[in-house]
């Protein structure tokens, strides 16, 4: 018997010793951040990324904010919408955490969306289907990035002007609602403009062989060829669209992509000529941008690339809005973000009030070919800027 | 749709499936002889093209850096087999098949998370060897001379494999081993032996593919997840064990994905399952298995 309650006091201690070491947020004396994206499996690269952009505001801001330390967690969505969803509430309810930024999947990021409405935590994120900050637009809810319509105006728009004997453009996209965002865009764009879209392809997110794709996109004769994918998808389709020698036979666009990182995995060899849409591009000549280079220089060498900037971006923007407000009650702060204009990486930014869209500028970009490039980072030039967000009267937002 | 197009797809169909022959050869080899699924097999593929990335940016701009790296490769990646076998797969011969998968498993995810931290989570990319560059002009069609040159390396590659295998001494062992593993063993001929050269061989063939696959689609740490699951539909629409089996099986699941990119490209994956339940209902042992 004696044992018994012997083994049962230990029991009870252990548990006790577990509910405190889990339980790190003192709320009194922390303040947690929440940095939410791929940590595991394909996409890990972005999520380390992603940690060393979130962690570099942090230390900017002297690891403070209010006075109080910022405890900057780590949340793995596996780049599945379930997992990050589960994660993002079980951090609210069992941590306390109030503030959340990142993940750079767009259906990851809606999930996430809706739970920081139910438990009123702030999100700030960078995907990019539409309906973020559109048809599923919340109060909780802001996004830093230009949404796939902007990204369509600042590519598509400016490329059908500076060539206006390409007629044929001919798309490749992948099955998801980033992907058909962005076609359903381009459509609009192209009917517009009455260019002929002579095809679009759907392929499976992950998918490796794109040589029948760019058969039939070149069975087409098309003048433009649009990918739509992000990241190792369009790293492949590029490579194989160079071995196909489309490259020579039509004008390549790569309408979203994150930047210098894939510019450099897929090397100048292969992408000489590609146009490509992006988000942040470090060589933009305004303190903010300039500054992280030189940090990034000092620490790793190298420049930053857009998941990097965007993750420090955001999470500095919630600090700025803590700051302002002097609270870290959401309400205030949201308050505070409402309207927020700012110098951000891409020059003068503003946070609209009505459906907490950022209003910054979308880049096109060329890459170079490997003997015009100077050193690191001199992977491409910039040869048009803008910005284009879906206007008030168009918008899908109700603000709720 | 043009007559041009169809020929396009069909020639594209057949270049990536001879890229799913070399894999799935090695796979059945393996199966065949030692009685085991290797789950690490895509792992060891991915192993093999970052070993052929380390070789030709070791020599640089040399223009037989890419023809070392060929050969280089899949020896080192034999070397790693060899050990594999030696040091763990023995151990497990008479276990049950549950217990081979799992250790397999768990070595691929020991070379994959040894890739990411040797060569970082980010691709690698490694250009097209200048002799293999470009393209022949079809008229409309332009197709890169590298999948030609792969597809005829690769049938070469599979002839040598086949002949070693029927026309070798050491490759009747190995037919005998298939067919009685414990009355090799009694003839007096050592059967391990064997075995570790037959499993450094099958994972050769899939480094040989990681490395002609590299100026395609570069090195990144989870290239073997994809090609594992498709080489496993191939295994069984050929037949397990079969190599005969892995060369058909290879060609259809490579050219019908590549139809049907032409005329349901949403469905081009659903089509080559649907292939193979076909194939599990019709012939239970595949096209061309023995059990």
């Amino acid at each position: 018997m004696k044992r018994q309650i012997a083994v049962l006091g230990f029991i009870g201690l252990a548990v006790a010793l577990l509910f405190f070491w889990t339980n790190p947020v003192n709320a009194e004396n922390e303040f947690g951040i929440g940095s939410v994206g791929p940590f595991s499996g394909p996409y890990a690269s972005l999520g380390e990324d992603i940690v060393r952009g979130s962690e570099y505001a942090v230390e900017e801001a002297g690891g403070k904010v209010l006075g109080k330390p910022i405890k900057l967690t780590v949340i793995d969505s596996e780049a599945k919408p379930g997992v990050g969803a589960r994660k993002v509430r079980e951090a609210i309810q069992s941590q306390g955490i109030k503030y959340f930024n990142n993940e750079t999947s767009s259906a990851v990021a809606l999930a996430i969306s809706q739970v920081c409405q139910e438990e009123k935590a702030i999100y700030i994120t960078s995907v990019g289907a539409d309906e973020i900050t559109g048809s599923k637009c919340n109060r909780y809810t802001f996004r830093w990035s230009i949404p796939t319509y902007g990204a369509v105006q600042e590519t598509i728009k400016p490329l059908i002007k500076m060539f206006p004997d390409a007629k044929r453009w001919y798309t490749i996209t992948p099955d998801y609602v980033f992907g058909h965002s962005l076609l359903n865009n381009a459509i609009a764009v192209f009917k517009e403009f009455g260019v002929e879209h002579v095809g679009n392809d759907m392929h499976p997110i992950g998918h490796t062989e794109f040589s029948s794709f760019l058969t039939k996109a070149m069975a087409a004769k098309a003048d433009f060829v649009v990918f739509f994918n992000f990241g190792k998808d369009t790293i492949n389709a590029l490579k194989q669209a160079n071995n196909f020698g489309m490259t020579k036979k039509a004008k390549i666009l790569v309408a979203w992509s994150s930047g210098l990182r894939d510019l450099e995995e897929i090397g100048p060899e292969f992408c000489e000529g590609v146009y490509f849409g992006c988000q942040f591009w470090h060589t933009e000549n305004v303190p903010v941008t300039q500054k992280l280079n030189k940090i990034w220089l000092t620490k790793y060498n190298r420049f930053p690339s857009y998941p990097e900037a965007s993750a420090y971006i955001m999470t500095k923007l919630q600090i700025m809005a803590i700051e302002k407000a002097g609270t870290t009650d959401p309400d205030a702060v949201i308050r505070a973000l409402e309207g927020m204009k700012y110098d951000g990486l891409t020059g003068a930014e503003e946070i609209q009030a009505f459906d907490h869209q950022v209003k910054k500028k979308y880049y096109l970009l060329r890459a170079k070919a490997k003997n015009e490039i100077k050193g690191p980072g001199d992977n491409a030039e910039i040869i048009s800027t803008g910005i284009s967000v879906i206007p008030q009267a168009k918008s899908d937002c109700k603000m709720q | 749709m043009t007559s041009g197009l169809l020929l396009m797809q069909l020639l594209n169909g057949v270049v990536v499936g001879a890229i799913y022959v070399l894999i799935t050869v090695g796979l059945t080899i393996v199966f065949g002889m030692l009685n085991v699924i290797n789950f690490a097999h895509g792992a060891i593929f991915a192993l093999g093209a970052y070993f052929a990335y380390t070789v030709a940016v070791m020599l640089g701009d040399w223009v037989g850096s890419f023809w070392l790296a060929i050969i280089l490769a899949p020896l080192g990646v034999a070397l790693v087999g060899a050990l594999i076998e030696m040091l763990l797969l023995r151990k497990i011969y008479d276990a049950v098949h549950e217990y081979q998968i799992l250790l397999t498993f768990g070595v691929a995810l020991v070379i994959q998370e040894l890739i990411i931290m040797i060569w970082g989570p980010i691709g690698k990319s490694f250009p097209m060897p200048a002799l293999l560059a470009g393209v022949i002009d079809l008229g409309v069609f332009a197709f890169p001379i590298y999948r030609i040159f792969l597809f005829f390396f690769i049938a070469l590659i599979c002839l040598g494999a086949w002949l070693f295998i029927e026309k070798t001494n050491y490759g009747a062992i190995i037919r005998a081993g298939i067919d009685n593993r414990d009355m090799v063993n009694c003839l007096g001929i050592d059967i391990y032996k064997a075995f570790t050269v037959v499993f450094a061989f099958g994972v050769s063939l899939a480094a040989l593919a990681g490395v002609l696959i590299l100026p395609m689609r570069g090195a990144q740490p989870f290239m073997g997840d994809t090609i594992l699951t498709l080489t496993f539909v191939v295994l069984v629409i050929g037949g397990m064990g079969s190599f005969m089996g892995a060369i058909l099986g290879g060609l259809i699941v490579g050219v019908v994905e590549s139809m049907m990119i032409l005329f349901w490209p949403e469905g081009a994956m659903i089509s080559i399952f649907a292939a193979m339940a076909l194939v599990i209902w019709v012939k239970p042992r595949g096209l061309l298995g023995s059990r």
